[in-house]
């Protein structure tokens, strides 16, 4: 074979393809995704119907299928995962499921339940209802307005939840987890190298639990809050803005403190091995108060 | 201490609780010196029972441990890997079966527990004489038993680097290096301060941390 033909050939692979094809749905449907590397964006409209459409190399082919309430979109090459970048739109009270190794996906609207799962890119969600749940190990993970069982897990990255209620679980190794306009009543915060940040409502017999190894921990206590709070530390200090009677728990050790905040009702847990607990009041300064988001980078 | 939280640390230990009534139980455990030691001679007495039975073989350990250590099941402490071949086993008694259990094992259990929790007896050298401590076995026991889990899913990554994304390697074992660093920093301090709670949990925690990411990365390879 030529030079000019293999030349031709392999320009022809990798022309860029265009799909385009709308499948129809019934209510409450599931859209599960996989592909290699790409992105994958979803969007809703008002029609029971989901559109597919995609950008990929002649060399990869792009499978929609359907049976009963699951449309199912692979991107494939040569029988393994391909790479793609997607476009869906769908009716909003669909569910997703998308898994890829480099791959990107943003999530807008969507009131069914949403699993994204990759290695390495970025997860944005706005929206969810009931099992959300984002899994990455290099990759920003942010949430917006989901309701329900919310769990978010990465590695080499921070975390960005806001306006989430429900049951929030959020891990991270070696990151931030930054949490506005919260209103869960249970959050499970937990990362080993990065500071947390809870700004939201404390919930009356909700639980709240941050934990970090080297980061300071940032909980707004809203001013008509009641909580009981326990904060544990070995090297690092409590700084309040607002005046509490602190307490040395019983039997314990010299920076392990509790104290209530009005009724006590909701209970919190605070633990950082290395850094300091900053208890503020709402509007009052902390990292991302100034009408910036806090920074996820480290 | 009274029946209630008696009853809650048992099913505490098991892993039967929801997060929220975990968290409460631990509120209380700070508040309360009487539950921790009966926790930590609860945890010891589990810990002895399941030396006493089937030691675990060394060889597939980690697909074992990746069942029996799962985040969701904080305080359990299962022995025994054999999940290959048969459903995970945890050992639950009820609060008075466990005392009466502690006095039997208080005359069969020596070095068994420390044997038994590293496997073949590969790994760092631990006592293997019955501390006089119970809290300290108690803790003891579970890093052994962490240890011996990183270990083997430490090996298990390892083998299955060649199936993985270099760049992902790369990028999990500096995380696991992040979390070494944790490990060691809760180490030190508990070297300074070995009866400080927060500094045990921590530690505990932390190596939890650390086998979680190790599961996660294998999981995917």
């Amino acid at each position: 074979m030529t030079i000019p033909v293999l030349a031709a050939l392999l320009i022809g692979a990798t022309m860029q393809q265009q799909t385009d094809t709308t499948i129809a749905v019934r209510a409450g449907a599931r859209l599960e995704v996989e592909l290699m590397n790409g992105t994958v964006a979803v969007r809703t409209w008002n029609r029971s119907a989901v559109r597919v459409q995609a950008t990929h190399n002649r060399s990869t082919h792009i499978d929609v299928s359907g049976r009963g309430p699951v449309i199912r979109v692979t991107a494939e090459r040569r029988g393994a995962e391909g790479n793609a970048d997607f476009v869906f739109t769908v009716p909003a009270d669909i569910s997703i499921a998308a898994t890829g190794t480099g791959m990107d996906a943003e999530v807008n609207g969507i009131r069914g339940e949403v699993s994204i799962e990759n290695v390495a890119g970025n997860l944005r969600l706005n929206g969810g209802r009931g099992r959300v749940r984002l899994e990455s190990v290099q990759g920003d993970i942010s949430v917006t307005g989901a309701t329900g069982t919310v769990e978010v897990y990465t590695v080499n990255r921070g975390i960005r939840l806001s306006a989430v209620s429900g049951t929030v679980s959020a891990e991270t190794v070696n990151g931030p987890i930054v949490m506005e306009h919260m209103q869960a009543s249970s959050v499970n915060a937990e990362t080993v190298n990065g500071m947390i940040i809870h700004d939201g409502a404390l919930r009356a017999g909700g639980e709240y639990a941050f934990a970090t190894h080297n980061g300071a921990v940032w909980l707004v206590v809203p001013e008509d809050a009641g909580a009981r709070i326990r904060v544990e530390t070995y090297t690092g200090n409590l700084d309040s803005s607002f005046a509490v009677t602190m307490r040395k728990t019983a039997g314990a050790d010299a920076r392990n403190f509790s104290f209530v905040i009005g009724n006590g009702s909701a209970n919190v847990s605070i633990e950082s091995f290395g850094g300091d607990v900053r208890l503020r009041r709402p509007g009052e300064a902390r990292p991302g108060s100034n009408g910036r988001n806090a920074p996820l980078e480290q | 201490m009274n029946q209630h939280w008696t009853d809650r640390l048992s099913e505490y230990m098991d892993g039967d609780l929801s997060f929220t009534e975990r968290v409460a139980v631990e509120r209380h455990l700070a508040d309360c010196a009487a539950c921790r030691e009966t926790l930590a001679d609860l945890r010891a007495v589990v810990a002895a029972a399941a030396s006493l039975s089937d030691a675990p073989p060394a060889s597939d350990l980690w697909q074992g441990i990746a069942q029996h250590i799962a985040p969701a099941q904080p305080g359990v402490v299962a022995i025994g890997a054999r999940a290959a071949q048969r459903a995970p086993r945890q050992f639950s008694f009820t609060l008075p079966q466990l005392l009466a259990a502690s006095i039997v094992l208080a005359v069969l259990s020596g070095s068994g527990v420390f044997l038994a929790l590293n496997g073949s007896g590969r790994g760092p050298a631990v006592a293997t004489q019955p501390p006089s401590n119970v809290r300290q076995v108690d803790t003891r026991a579970s890093e052994s038993y962490y240890d011996a889990a990183i270990r083997e899913l430490e090996a298990a990554l390892e083998q299955s680097r060649g199936r993985l994304d270099p760049a992902t390697v790369e990028v999990i074992e500096d995380n696991i290096r992040i979390i070494d660093r944790a490990i060691l920093d809760a180490r030190t301090a508990l070297e300074r301060d070995p009866s400080n709670q927060f500094l045990n949990e921590h530690l505990e925690n932390t190596m939890k941390r650390k086998i979680e990411l190790l599961k996660r990365a294998t999981s995917r390879s």
